[in-house]
């Protein structure tokens, strides 16, 4: 129990691999951050982003949810970071799905009250049926107890490699790695019918904006282009617009969609699959976007 | 699916209190309802096949003592067979045929049958064959009680993946049921650990590797798809014999003893040796009711031969409804057949005096023998241990694929896409997670791996153990790690699915 305990509350403390909030906690003053999935992970350059006047830095989960962004936010707030540009992910396929914890190394960044409030929120919403409490004991467990224990016996190691291959949050010599071939992409299944956009990450989206403005941050929604094929998906396009339509009523943020920047989206060697771009898609995306940043703060 | 064992567990443990509370006539009845309610839970309306196929059989075995022994057997084992056929082999069969004719140019319309496989029917069905024939070739008494016999057809621990326990050997200890036995049970609960431990401290951690290995199998390259390989046989053994140590733990908690079904099987030297040791009360009982009955080595080498082939197309069946399956089969029963089987040196032939002299020679009067005998015979057994191990895997792929030429496209691009740079080392080592968390769970993984297999040369291995229960230190460790590594996500539980 001590072990489980310290692990909870002290794992954040442990030297930073180059990627997740301890890095961020100990600057306190970002510039730049970019809040998201895997997606911002893969598709930013963080040696073109470093071009941006100031601090930069990648804070990437896998799969994180609008509801996780809004909690990250939050807690990083509380820990006394001041945001000057903050860079949500925009991925609107995120928000159809139902809460959930897809990175556990989530859990290595923070204290054990941000734990306890990630496992209620995770559950809030669930019924008391007999599996929901099965969900709820079984997610306890996973977050509790067994989340990270690989990590952590061989942080030494694993700390040294990774750092050695990830800067700011983002991946060095990302430019490097390319991408697939057209055939692959088109064998690549789509990711079939969702059953609509769930309430509570739409609250999410607008709890960033309304925490941002309170907070004086100028907050962006980016969308990193996805493969051509996912655009035509009928669900994919009507969620875009949907969660657009429900900030129409908020202020003080802007949305950068994969419309609003001249990314080749037909490229296979661009992509890595249909949402991830490969190390050379997102080299030219994101000097594609210190371009369209830069316009726009000349405007 | 995970919950799904500890459930079980938490079931098997109330059944056991109760089971320990009444008297000791009762207790077969505590078992015979609770493996009632356990298949109700999952599956009520078939409930009915299987106990009415397992009082059938009763029935019959009632009357092959009394007349017409052949006609009983036969009236007996058919609901049986036929019950499987329908449920697990009709379509498979169908569509074959269907799909024959649609090649010659004459196609059939095809209307599957839309049935759910019943619970453990494969288990139970072999169950069942084996009581009537076993009465039958007079090797025992049939069972008077009908409440013991669907005890022991339905027996809960048993029905999901075995292991297949003969009828006298189960029948005679509720027979002679005993007050509580407190050995066995302290060897139930720690069989009980090591399953776990093989199931959630190994199998499952291998499961999102192979799921994105099977789904991006075309771009992935030849060193990606050797490690999944390897890994499936690895889950596929942890799995299994995992389930099959919980399900013998539970009847140990009962005071019953259950047969092993696996015994450090990647330590064999052969296919021979495989066998022997893994799945054996699945293997024994194609021994013993098709092999046997088809003639086994009696009618000559060639017929021997064929018996051998014909055994292992079963086997292969019995684990599936599909052409993978059965190919699977024939390649044991050919690899079986071609291995060269050794004739028992007897202590007085020249050569094994001759080899006894040598290995029992001191290695520092005559180091360059000592070299010779001990160490290159122990690389010997290691890259025969490597070679059986590398051949049952490629077979393994069989299992993995949809189909035949799906698991050969797979075997092709394994090796002609195989590169050893950093790039494919890496991408090999990512697929646990699909970023670099997947390294330490690899690390971790082979730990618990190297762990596990040093656990079975210790202690499986060696005859000293044999009937103890597991070492406390060992028992520890495992539930150490079940503790701290256990994954509590997806499971596979492969072995449910036959």
């Amino acid at each position: 129990m001590l072990i489980m305990t310290a692990k909870n509350e002290y794992s954040r403390f442990l030297p930073s691999p180059g990627y997740g909030m301890g890095e961020i906690v100990q600057q306190k003053n970002i510039d730049y951050l970019f809040i998201g999935s895997s997606t911002f992970r893969r598709g930013l350059d963080i040696e073109v982003l470093n071009k941006l006047p100031g601090n930069v830095y990648i804070l990437a989960y896998n799969g994180c949810q609008p509801v996780t962004i809004e909690m990250v936010l939050e807690y990083l707030l509380k820990q006394g970071v001041t945001i000057k540009h903050l860079f949500v992910d925009f991925y609107p396929y995120t928000a159809a799905a139902r809460p959930a914890l897809s990175d556990t190394r989530l859990l290595m960044d923070t204290d054990i009250d941000f734990k306890i409030d990630l496992w209620q929120s995770l559950h809030a919403y669930k019924t008391d049926s007999f599996q929901a409490i099965e969900d709820k004991a079984s997610d306890l467990y996973e977050m509790f107890i067994s989340s990270n224990n690989a990590i952590i016996l061989w942080w030494p190691l694993y700390q040294k490699l990774i750092r050695s291959n990830n800067y700011h949050g983002g991946i060095r010599n990302l430019r490097a790695e390319h991408g697939q071939t057209q055939e692959t992409l088109a064998q690549l299944p789509m990711f079939g019918k969702r059953d609509g956009l769930q309430k509570v990450q739409i609250d999410a989206y607008q709890k960033i904006i309304q925490t941002a403005s309170k907070h004086d941050i100028q907050l962006t929604y980016l969308e990193i282009p996805k493969y051509y094929r996912l655009y035509d998906d009928h669900d994919y396009r009507a969620f875009s617009k949907q969660i657009l339509d429900s900030f129409s009523n908020a202020a003080n943020y802007q949305v950068i969609s994969a419309d609003h920047i001249p990314f080749d989206n037909h490229q296979a060697d661009y992509f890595n699959d249909l949402v991830h771009l490969s190390g050379v898609g997102a080299h030219v995306y994101t000097q594609m976007l210190l371009n369209k940043l830069g316009k726009d703060q000349s405007e | 699916m995970v919950t799904s064992h500890l459930l079980t567990l938490l079931f098997a443990l109330g059944t056991v209190a109760i089971y320990y509370i009444l008297p000791v006539r009762f207790r077969w009845a505590v078992l015979g309802i609770a493996s009632i309610v356990f298949y109700l839970s999952a599956e009520p309306l078939l409930l009915l096949l299987a106990s009415g196929t397992a009082a059938w059989t009763w029935f019959a075995g009632t009357q092959i003592t009394t007349a017409h022994p052949r006609r009983w057997l036969a009236i007996g084992i058919i609901p049986c067979i036929l019950s499987l056929f329908i449920f697990k082999y009709f379509n498979f069969f169908y569509t074959s045929i269907t799909d024959f004719f649609a090649l010659i140019g004459l196609p059939v319309h095809a209307d599957v049958l839309k049935l759910a496989l019943p619970l453990g029917i494969s288990y139970y069905t072999f169950k069942l064959i084996a009581y009537l024939v076993d009465i039958y070739r007079n090797k025992y008494k049939n069972e008077s009680h009908l409440g013991y016999f669907l005890t022991y057809a339905l027996f809960f621990p048993q029905i999901v993946c075995g292991p297949i326990q003969r009828p006298d050997d189960f029948l005679d200890q509720i027979h002679q049921q005993t007050s509580f036995n407190s050995t066995l049970f302290n060897i139930g609960i720690r069989r009980i650990i090591l399953g776990f431990f093989k199931i959630l401290v190994i199998a499952n951690p291998i499961l999102p590797y192979l799921n994105r290995v099977d789904s991006h199998a075309d771009s992935l390259s030849g060193l990606t798809l050797l490690c999944g390989s390897v890994l499936y046989s690895i889950l596929i053994y942890a799995d299994f014999s995992g389930c099959s140590d919980i399900a013998i733990g539970t009847g140990n908690l009962f005071g019953l003893k259950c047969p092993d079904n696996f015994r450090a099987p990647y330590f064999s030297k052969n296919i021979l040796e495989f066998w022997k040791r893994w799945h054996i009360s699945l293997t024994s009982w194609l021994k013993d009711y098709i092999y046997i009955s088809l003639g086994g080595n009696r009618k000559g080498s060639i017929r021997t031969k064929i018996n051998i082939i014909i055994t292992f197309l079963v086997s292969g069946l019995w684990h599936g409804a599909n052409w993978t399956f059965i190919f699977w089969g024939l390649l044991h029963g050919l690899w079986n057949v071609l291995t060269p089987r050794h004739k028992k040196k007897t202590s007085n032939s020249p050569s094994s005096k001759q080899e006894d002299n040598t290995t029992q020679s001191n290695p520092q009067t005559i180091p360059s023998q000592y070299f010779r005998v001990h160490i290159f015979k122990k690389f010997k057994s290691a890259c025969a241990i490597l070679a059986t191990f590398m051949g049952v895997t490629i077979g393994w792929q069989l299992f993995r694929s949809d189909n035949i030429s799906s698991a050969f496209h797979y075997l092709y691009r394994t090796v002609t896409e195989f590169h050893l740079s950093y790039a494919h080392i890496t991408e090999a080592l990512v697929q646990f997670t699909g970023d670099n968390t997947s390294l330490p769970i690899f690390m971790t993984l082979a730990l618990c791996v190297c762990l596990y297999a040093s656990f079975e040369k210790i202690i499986l291995c060696n005859p000293k153990y044999n009937d103890n229960p597991i070492p406390t230190a060992w028992v520890i460790t495992f539930f150490i790690l079940i503790l701290i590594f256990g994954n509590a996500g997806q499971s596979a539980f492969l072995y449910a699915n036959f």
